[in-house]
């Protein structure tokens, strides 16, 4: 097992490097910078401009440098823990990202848990009790989850909520507790509006999950081997769980690589919707006004976690499914 | 019969040892200012250096099979008699998905009360190994897992389990 995790760990390596420096190029690669953006915006506003401070902040901030010293001063300043400045938020990055974090992940994670919670008994069900009454209506559910866009959803459960249970529109909690520490009333208010882009977000993925489980878990349960189990006499909940479902399992154990970055970066487009202070909308805002560090080291850092995550998935198959795979010997 | 490490093999693991070492040491040296990456880096930097005395201790090992008993013998000094094995793990790796199917390397695991014997596929012979491994478990009935059957089987060793082990 050691040489499989050195081995992922080291193509972990080329990975993420060549992602800092598309990452780079891709920040970079509109015409101008924050600064000229923000020039524009204050022109246009009728506001002067002093062109020579301007020039002395660019400077500052090393604009003038060539583009390769500017990725290198980046990715150093990130391998030490320094992300950089925002200049939108006239802070350091770590700063501006970290509440929007917490109530990101707070969101992603309920979501995650809510999709888990709903998916997986409806889609063994779906599996066991297959063309049955109750697979037919669930699947018309499923399907109905998939195919609505989460905007709408959206915007109809939030009337919901305003009109049955005279929760405010939008945000995470009611607008009074915004600039108020945490407390027991906040943190009600907190879970008396999180439903809402739960039910929202987790719609699609739980009407997702549901069809891929029932789906590999048909196939299993099609298999000579769970047909010898029965035969044999094997009780059937044993021949359920015992090895089909644990095989079925496995494309979600594999989807962990994708769930990761998702749980920080929270579905963008619902939180606009919703105006929730997540961190979907402010890495929108970031790329809108150039704010490159601000942008750069959160996609960054978004794909820092896909890559873990994918390694956290491929140790996880590696250690509970660690057979050959047909198509070729290994090798010796 | 002994069966020992190709030096080929060992080599690019060494590589691979240094590499880590390098990429994640020099991070580690520029953050000991700030806990978080230091432990991240740090833990990293580590798992290549044991990575790279594995490799040594490999280098000099050899997996001696005698009548009696298999061994390790080099740095670290193991033997198990055929009769005391226990228990059989073998585990096949890839870091390759599907579409590079077969891109892999296995990994043998032999026990016999507390000690355990461990060897990759690229070791000289593991075929040989593997089959007298499987027919030592065999007739010791040996703690094997299905997936260890099946690893066996692919390789073309069969090995039949006792009928509850089967469901």
């Amino acid at each position: 097992m050691l040489g499989y995790v050195i081995r992922r760990i080291l193509v972990m390596i080329p990975t993420l490097v060549a992602i800092s420096a598309l990452v780079f190029i891709i920040i970079q690669l509109p015409p101008g910078d924050y600064f000229t953006t923000y020039m524009n915006e204050l022109q246009s506003r009728g506001e002067s401009v002093d062109k020579a401070k301007l020039e002395f902040i660019k400077q500052q901030y090393g604009f003038d440098k060539p583009m390769i010293e500017q990725y290198f001063v980046w990715l150093t300043g990130m391998l030490q823990g320094d992300f950089g400045y925002s200049f939108e938020f006239s802070l350091p990055v770590s700063d501006v990202v970290g509440d929007r974090l917490l109530l990101s992940f707070v969101v992603s994670f309920t979501t995650i848990l809510f999709t888990w919670i709903v998916a997986f008994p409806i889609g063994v069900y779906s599996a066991v009790n297959q063309y049955s009454v109750g697979d037919y209506t669930l699947t018309f559910f499923g399907f109905l989850g998939l195919a609505t866009p989460n905007f709408l959803l959206a915007l109809v459960l939030q009337y919901f909520a305003f009109i049955a249970f005279d929760t405010s529109i939008g945000g995470l909690m009611d607008p009074k507790f915004l600039d108020e520490p945490w407390s027991a009333d906040k943190l009600f208010s907190v879970m008396e509006h999180l439903w809402v882009p739960v039910v929202v977000i987790g719609t699609s993925g739980t009407a997702g999950m549901i069809r891929r489980l029932r789906a590999n878990l048909l196939d299993e349960l099609h298999k000579q081997y769970v047909t010898t189990a029965r035969a044999k006499g094997l009780p059937p909940g044993r021949a359920l769980v015992k090895y089909p479902l644990r095989m079925a399992l496995n494309p979600f154990i594999a989807d962990i690589g994708n769930l990761l970055p998702e749980v920080i970066s929270g579905a963008a487009i619902v939180s606009i919707v919703l105006s929730l202070p997540t961190t979907g909308p402010m890495l929108l805002n970031a790329l809108q006004s150039q704010d490159m560090y601000l942008a750069g080291s959160f996609l960054m850092f978004l794909a820092t976690l896909t890559v873990v995550g994918t390694l956290i998935s491929d140790l996880a198959l590696g250690m509970l499914d660690p057979r050959i795979r047909l198509g070729g010997g290994a090798e010796k | 019969m002994t069966h020992n490490y190709p030096l080929t093999s060992l080599y690019g693991d060494y590589l691979r040892s240094l590499i880590g070492i390098a990429f994640m040491g020099t991070p580690f040296y520029f953050t000991l200012g700030n806990t978080f990456l230091m432990v991240i880096f740090g833990g990293l930097t580590l798992l290549f250096v044991v990575f790279g005395i594995r490799t040594g201790i490999r280098h000099f090992s050899v997996i001696e099979t005698t009548p009696e008993m298999i061994a390790a013998i080099g740095p670290i000094n193991r033997r198990i008699a055929w009769g005391d094995i226990a228990k059989v793990d073998l585990k096949y790796f890839s870091t390759s998905r599907e579409k590079n199917a077969g891109k892999g390397w296995m990994q043998l695991k032999v026990c016999g009360g507390p000690k355990c014997l461990k060897m990759e596929s690229n070791i000289e012979g593991f075929d040989q190994i593997a089959n007298k491994v499987a027919n030592a478990a065999f007739r010791n009935g040996a703690e094997m897992t299905e997936t260890t059957v099946e690893n066996f089987t692919a390789m073309g060793v069969t090995v039949d389990l006792p009928e509850e082990d089967n469901g």
